[in-house]
């Protein structure tokens, strides 16, 4: 009897220990979705994470190292060469992760937005931040598309095929391409509903501001070819925000001065350096530099020669290379810099780009003066465009040199192609391509496909209704 | 054919022997083990009768026979042996047996062979110790078939990769899993456990041996039984120990010397050196930098080891200390190791307890860098340092600074300078122990539990000391503006799990025939991962490796004194895992001739979302012994015959993702980097989206089919076992790729099959045999194993790229997948390649990749060996090879790449570069630059091999001789070779890898050891 009672102690032993305890198990490094998002502190930690995932860089980047206001540098051991090259498929990291970042921005933001439904604040302090966030999201996701479609259309014309427009978290889903007219109608609604959200009263440039919402209506409606919209809103802007002079506009390089800036993605200790786009950051060794071309059309006397490039080395010692100085470094931290995504200075150029296109010939030479004058401390001489052609050649090198190294060169060749006839061309005559330059890769014309960037082909893996950019496979 | 069989006959009734009365005359004497010590309860009957008496605790017997009768002495697990009666006095001493009576650890238990159904191979413990490697799993190399154990590490003690007929997976575990005394242990770390602990290693290969630990048997399963003393066998003590020396072994390509050297770069243009000026400088220094950078290691090793055996207590104690350097400066193993092994048993053999518990301390001193292209790797260093380069200083000592840089024209310079300032130990401590208990409740039927631990923790240390170059330079985590140069990195790891069983046996037998065997388990099984460590800046050189060293992290700097460059870094993990298992098997065995087994459990893991975690898994096998029938009566030759087949599943839990069940919400900042990678907008805090779930994740399912023979003929001269096998992997895991909009790439799926077919062959023949145990005894053994692997069923196109391999349906895993190298143009010096039509073209494009038929994994793999014994003489040597397996060659590649020359010496063959039209040459024009990195088969090299994994001459001192000085019964001394020779084409050190593209891998040394053991 004994025996047998002992037996079954040690049978219930066998099954007191409970199953549970060995299966019910939660992941301790991350936490389960569900459990992440309860309250709306927690969606001031899901912004925070929203908005490091918006990253200009990668335009910057890319809109750099393909154009011609670079050429391969003194220290290149092959770093970038092959996007220099004009080498560019479904496989170029460079050429998809401006998708990727994207899209993985629009997720964060459906994903906040979504959790956001599930989440009442509890005060009216609590209100206000939770407004704020939705706005910033929406507001967000409106840049988004507008970066994805200006690199992933052939063209802005309403019928076009474009990226998808995703207002919702996509998971297994397999979207396929909007037009440019929707995915614009989308962005519109965006802006919309941000504004509704967003607070008259902010001004820090460093977040979401009802200027933001502008500007990005501004650039949105030049590209789409809204030229009198793009004036109104451009002008809206210029009227508050003043070109700065050129002290000013040298201290905003290095982040001490926002007289011009409408908005720029902060960026502090930790997060990646701009400068490290072109140069190794320990030494300021570059592998890509400032085109010989760029070097040589900056007219004397403009501030602008300054910023965009210098011979100082990461210790400031001179030496013999054109090195990219948009981003100079702040408070003693080389190369870490914020991004200037909008400026005042742009909307001069949209205002003038906008009467150009609508044959105001006239007050687009005004605008571009207007530029002139305040980088060269002077007042410069009136230009007179005959035709559109003129104008926009015009517009366009003046766009160059003020906003080479900040994403625009790229996009801006790309969308007056069909007026300049041109595409990206390099100069030989100044070394930038051919001989000894590093590169016999001097142009891409004006129709070539590149100009389209592919489809990532890890969408395409993962994506059946997803067709490719024309001219890749 | 009875009669050739009385001998198991007998040994399976000497179970139920009784006491018996004796007659006749009385013949009295002593049974003996091999190694002449008393056998107590060996069986001693009279043949053909069923009379028959155990002997004593001092192994006496004494029984009454008539003269003529033929006495049978039988003991388990060895071979019986008959006497005719002739005189009073009979002393036997009883042979071990290799094949019939032998016991067999499978899982849960152990079994007689001869019972076995499915497929069991076992190494037993005279080849695993006092080998010198620190490894346990390096050890089995060779001796199992269709076991495949290759390492990329000739670090002491590092593990290899294990698998068991052919991979099974892609992204799941592929190792088989590995019991110690009945606690699952990390199958990636034996560096602190001690081998000559081992008993025997049983591999269990087939579904049914693999049943009982399906969920985590897929790869198959290693049982490792550690010893334990005999009952009543007294008190044993025994020394050992071992001394050594490793060197490296011959590489198979040759570098170029410094005349060489100085001439090309010549020829390249990157000298203008005259001829005398070469003359010169060649002959004032001509460095091997193989000669500096690597070195001869020591190996040491001493162990006291305690077997006592009383009435109703058995244990096993050993202690050892084991100390290795490796063939490379700074590499180090010092181990020190405790095990004791108790089993307590009640008077009447109801109640059984055994505690098993080993406890070992290691510090593990590391390499730097091995296996990678930086600097600091001595490997790298060894082929591409410049042989024009003077290693020491005027004063004759070792030149640690060079030009003070960290760059490629210090490279050599820096691997030592890495390897004789800077830090990397590993100290581990790891405790495998179990307590387990069994009680016979009721006649036949037995309870028990047991609850085991596997321990596993470990406490790195790496510092960069502040004067080294990697230190001076600023070049590893500094921030890169630091004045304060120098860091310090301590990190802590912990792993630990723990088992639970419990099961309820009944065991009969009805009407002698009729054996049968249920049982009933659960188990309970739990893992905690903990990891924490810190990182900190700017060390103060005078307190080196304590935090007094270190600068405070508020500590500004710069221009405007506001940049922080010492802020420590921290960080702090966990993960937790566990199964709950409940699974019964059953066995039926009728007269030794037909058997049964079948088994089914069911399991749940936490790593798959609640609606999947359940997983079924079961088995069916049998075997028949074909000698035992009555019509196999009169074929004489065959002693024994059995067919075995076996049909069943297991399973896989162990796949990339532990929570793939779970949308996963982190902070991206991989466990607290203060220093801000992962950081939020504006330098804040963030939630992240981490994983997306998979809710339809389950388990990884093998299916395996085999059938089976194990045979023995010619009085048992030769025996061995045939296998056939098909396992076919379902739900395999895979990534799945969905759309990036999702932003993320793949998520973990189950998408594929993967299918593995092979046969293995091991046999073992005695050419000589001898009745005297000092006789001249000559036995060979072998075993090959062929596996063929297929992926049959992928995702998506049904190609995934993966490097220089690709996953294709229809073709093995790790098929390399590259355009194929046709040579150079004799005209042009232009290298050539084959289109994916297979014609010539001087173009390189991705596009002409095809599949090769070379695959990382090989088809054969294998040992054989020899054991010769003469009077006290012992000659055993292993051979293992693995054939038809095929690496990516990165290391030559590099001293064969033209665009290198100016920073790395380059190999003899270099020397045959074409030159002028006409040549006919392997070595294209360095005009055309590099293919190194090209997808092109040009450096998928054969790495198939043969090797002489050990060969150990020994002579033994016994008892005959020192039993005079009743303080020794045997002195065993030896020498020790392994890794002596090898064969193969592979143009490297090391064709042992396990790894498909090398790059200056760390390789497995040779090694000689003096040994000896000492028995008192």
């Amino acid at each position: 009897m004994k025996k047998i009672n002992l037996s079954i102690l040690i049978l219930m032993l066998a099954f007191t220990y409970s199953c549970n305890d060995a299966l019910d198990i939660l992941p301790e490094n991350s936490i389960p979705e569900e459990n992440a998002f309860v309250s709306v502190p927690d969606l001031v930690l899901g912004m925070n994470a929203v908005f490091a995932n918006y990253t200009p860089e990668a335009n910057l980047d890319f809109s750099s190292i393909l154009t011609d206001d670079t050429k391969v540098g003194e220290d290149n051991g092959g770093q970038r060469i092959n996007e220099h090259n004009f080498v560019v498929t479904a496989s170029t990291f460079r050429a998809t992760q401006i998708w990727t970042g994207n899209y993985a921005l629009i997720n964060s933001i459906n994903r906040l937005i979504s959790a956001a439904g599930g989440i009442a604040p509890q005060n009216a302090a609590e209100q206000a931040t939770y407004d704020n966030i939705l706005g910033e999201c929406y507001a967000l996701r409106a840049l988004a598309h507008l970066d994805l479609l200006a690199f992933y259309s052939q063209d802005y014309n309403a019928a076009t095929e474009s990226v998808p427009y995703i207002d919702y978290v996509v998971i297994l889903e397999q979207p396929s391409r909007n037009t440019v007219g929707e995915v614009l109608t989308g962005i519109k609604s965006d802006l919309t509903t941000a504004e509704g959200f967003i607070d008259a009263s902010i001004t820090d440039v460093t977040r979401i501001t009802r200027d933001f919402l502008t500007a990005v209506r501004a650039r949105m409606a030049l590209y789409e070819g809204d030229n009198s919209t793009a004036m109104t809103l451009s002008q809206q802007l210029i009227n508050a925000y003043p070109l700065a002079n050129q002290t000013q506009y040298v201290a905003m390089f290095d982040d001490t001065d926002n007289t011009e800036v409408i908005f720029k993605a902060d960026r502090v200790v930790g997060d990646p350096l701009a400068g490290g786009t072109w140069m190794f950051t320990n030494s300021g060794g570059s592998f890509i530099e400032v085109s010989n071309e760029l070097v040589s059309i900056i007219p004397a006397g403009d501030v602008r020669n300054a910023t965009i490039w210098t011979n100082l080395d990461a210790n400031f010692v001179a030496d013999t290379q054109e090195r990219v100085n948009k981003y100079p470094g702040s408070g003693g931290n080389r190369y870490l810099n914020d991004i200037k995504v909008f400026r005042s200075s742009e909307m001069v150029l949209i205002n003038a780009e906008a009467k150009a296109r609508t044959s105001d010939f006239s007050g687009a030479a005004t605008m571009i003066q207007t530029l002139r004058s305040a980088r060269t401390g002077g007042t410069a001489a009136l230009p007179s465009y005959a035709n559109i052609n003129e104008a926009i050649t015009d517009i366009l090198f003046e766009r160059r040199l003020e906003l080479c190294f900040e994403g625009h060169r790229f996009i801006d060749l790309k969308r007056t192609r069909d007026i300049t006839g041109t595409g990206i061309v390099r100069s030989q005559a100044l070394l930038d391509c051919g001989g000894t330059s590093g590169t016999s890769n001097c142009d891409l014309p004006a129709n070539d496909h590149r100009f389209t960037l592919p489809v990532p082909a890890a969408e395409l893996d993962g994506n059946a209704n997803m067709t490719q950019t024309p001219g890749y496979n | 054919m009875r009669t050739k069989f009385s001998g198991i006959l007998t040994l399976f009734l000497a179970l139920f022997v009784q006491i018996l009365f004796a007659q006749q005359q009385t013949v009295s004497g002593t049974v003996t083990d091999d190694t002449g010590l008393p056998l107590p309860g060996a069986t001693v009957s009279i043949k053909g009768t069923s009379k028959g008496i155990t002997t004593d605790f001092d192994g006496k017997y004494s029984i009454k026979a008539d003269n003529g009768q033929t006495l049978v002495f039988s003991y388990i697990g060895y071979k019986a042996k008959e006497v005719t009666v002739g005189s009073s006095s009979i002393n036997v001493q009883l042979e071990s047996d290799n094949t019939l009576g032998e016991v067999v650890v499978v899982a849960y238990g152990s079994e007689k062979r001869s019972n076995v159904t499915s497929a069991i191979s076992v190494v037993k413990s005279e080849s695993i110790e006092q080998v010198p490697n620190a490894s346990i799993d390096q050890i089995l190399q060779g001796q199992a078939a269709g076991l495949n154990i290759q390492t990329s590490s000739g670090q002491p003690g590092a593990s290899g990769t294990i698998l068991l007929r052919g991979r099974n997976s892609v992204q799941g575990n592929v190792e088989p899993l590995f019991i110690i005394d009945g606690v699952p242990v990390n199958e990636d770390n034996f560096r602190s456990l001690n081998a000559n602990d081992i008993q025997n290693v049983s591999v269990l290969k087939d579904a049914s041996a693999s049943a009982l630990y399906g969920n985590r048997a897929a790869g198959g399963v290693i049982i490792v039984t550690t010893k334990t003393g005999k009952k009543n066998s007294g008190t044993r003590i025994q020394y050992r120990s071992l001394y050594g020396q490793s060197t490296t072994i011959d590489p198979n390509f040759e570098l170029m010397n410094s005349r060489q050297y100085l001439t090309y770069l010549r020829q390249r243009g990157f000298n203008t050196f005259s001829d005398t000026q070469i003359n010169a400088l060649s002959n004032q220094v001509n460095t091997k930098w193989e000669d500096i950078l690597l070195r001869t290691g020591t190996t040491l090793s001493h162990e006291v080891n305690v077997t006592t055996g009383g009435e109703n207590t058995t244990s096993y104690t050993s202690v050892a200390y084991f100390e290795q350097e490796g063939i490379t400066l700074r590499s180090n193993l010092k181990r020190f190791t405790l095990r004791n092994n108790t089993n307590v048993s009640s008077s009447n053999n109801k109640f059984n307890l055994t505690t098993n518990l080993t406890m070992g301390y290691s510090v593990n001193d590391n390499p730097a860098n091995a296996g990678s292209g930086s600097l600091n790797n001595p490997f790298i260093n060894a082929y591409i340092g410049s042989p024009a380069l003077n290693p020491y200083n005027p004063d004759g000592s070792l030149d640690l600074t060079g030009n003070g840089t960290t760059g490629f024209g210090n490279s050599p310079i820096v691997a030592l300078n890495t390897a004789t300032l800077n830090t990397s130990v590993q100290d581990e401590l790891k405790i495998v122990g179990k307590i387990g208990a069994t009680l016979e409740v009721a006649k036949n039927l037995t309870v028990g539990s047991s609850i085991g631990m596997d321990y596993e923790q470990i406490n790195g240390l790496t510092i960069t000391d502040p004067n080294s170059l990697r230190g001076l330079n600023n070049d590893t985590n500094n921030p890169t503006a630091a004045i304060i140069k120098g860091s310090h990195a301590e990190n802590f790891t912990r792993n630990v799990s723990f088992n639970i069983n419990s099961f309820v046996t009944y065991k009969n037998i009805f009407k002698d025939v009729h054996s049968v065997e249920v049982s009933a388990f659960t188990e309970y099984y739990k893992e905690h991962f903990d990891t924490y460590g810190f990182e900190a800046f700017g060390l103060d050189p005078k307190l080196p490796g304590v935090g007094a060293g270190f600068t405070a992290g508020n500590t500004t700097e710069g221009p405007n004194n506001d940049l922080y460059n010492y802020i420590p870094t921290a960080f702090s993990t966990t993960t937790n895992g566990g199964l709950f298992s409940y699974f019964a098997v059953g066995k039926y065995d009728y007269d030794n001739k037909y058997g049964f087994q079948a088994s089914i459990r069911r399991d749940a893991s936490s790593r798959f979302s609640k609606t999947n975690r359940w997983g079924t898994f079961w088995s069916v096998s049998g075997k028949w012994n074909i000698h035992n029938e009555k019509f196999m009566e009169g074929v004489e030759f065959l002693n024994e015959l059995k067919l075995r087949g076996s049909y069943g599943t297991t399973g896989n839990d162990r796949a990339a993702a532990r929570f793939g069940g779970f949308n996963l919400i982190g902070t991206g900042n991989g466990g607290g980097n203060f220093n801000g990678s992962g950081q939020g907008y504006q330098g804040t805090n963030g939630y992240w989206l981490s994983q997306i779930a998979n809710p339809d994740l389950k388990w990884e399912t093998v299916t395996q089919a085999n059938i089976g023979i194990d045979f023995a003929m010619m009085s048992n001269r030769l025996s061995g076992s045939l296998d056939f096998y098909e396992k076919t992997t379902d739900d395999l895991f895979l990534n799945r790729p969905i759309s990036t909009i999702s932003s993320v790439n793949s998520i973990n799926a189950n998408v594929g099959q993967m299918k593995n077919t092979g046969v293995e062959l091991a046999l073992s023949y005695d050419i000589i045999r001898s009745d005297d145990r000092k006789g001249l005894q000559w036995s060979v053994n072998g075993n090959i194993a062929y596996n063929k692997n297929e992926i049959t069923k992928l995702v998506g196109d049904g190609l995934i790229e993966t490097t220089r391999t690709a996953l294709s349906e229809g073709d093995p895993f790790g098929s390399f997948y590259a355009v194929r190298w046709a040579g150079v143009n004799p005209a042009n010096g232009s290298p050539l390649y084959y289109d994916s039509d297979g014609n010539i073209t001087d173009t390189y494009t991705d596009d002409n990749r095809v599949i090769l038929d070379k695959t990382q994994d090989p088809k054969f793999v294998g040992g054989f060996g020899t054991n010769v014994q003469y009077k006290g003489f012992a000659l055993n040597a292993l051979f293992s090879y693995a054939i038809d397996q095929y690496r990516y060659n990165g290391s030559l590649a590099v001293v064969e790449d033209p665009t290198l020359v100016s920073i790395s010496n380059q190999s003899t063959s270099i020397i045959r570069e074409w030159q002028q039209p006409g040549d006919i040459t392997d070595i294209p024009s360095s005009a055309f630059g590099s293919t190194r990195l090209l997808n092109t088969d040009r450096y998928i090299e054969n790495a198939s091999f043969l090797r002489l994994r050990n060969v150990t001459l020994s002579y033994t001192l016994d008892k005959d001789i020192l039993g005079k000085t009743n303080l020794f019964s045997s002195i065993r001394m030896y020498v020790q070779g392994q890794n002596l020779l090898t064969w193969s084409k592979w143009r490297g050190f090391d064709p042992e890898s396990n790894i498909n593209s090398t790059f200056f891998e760390f390789p497995t040394p040779k090694t000689w050891t003096l040994g000896l053991d000492v028995n008192f």
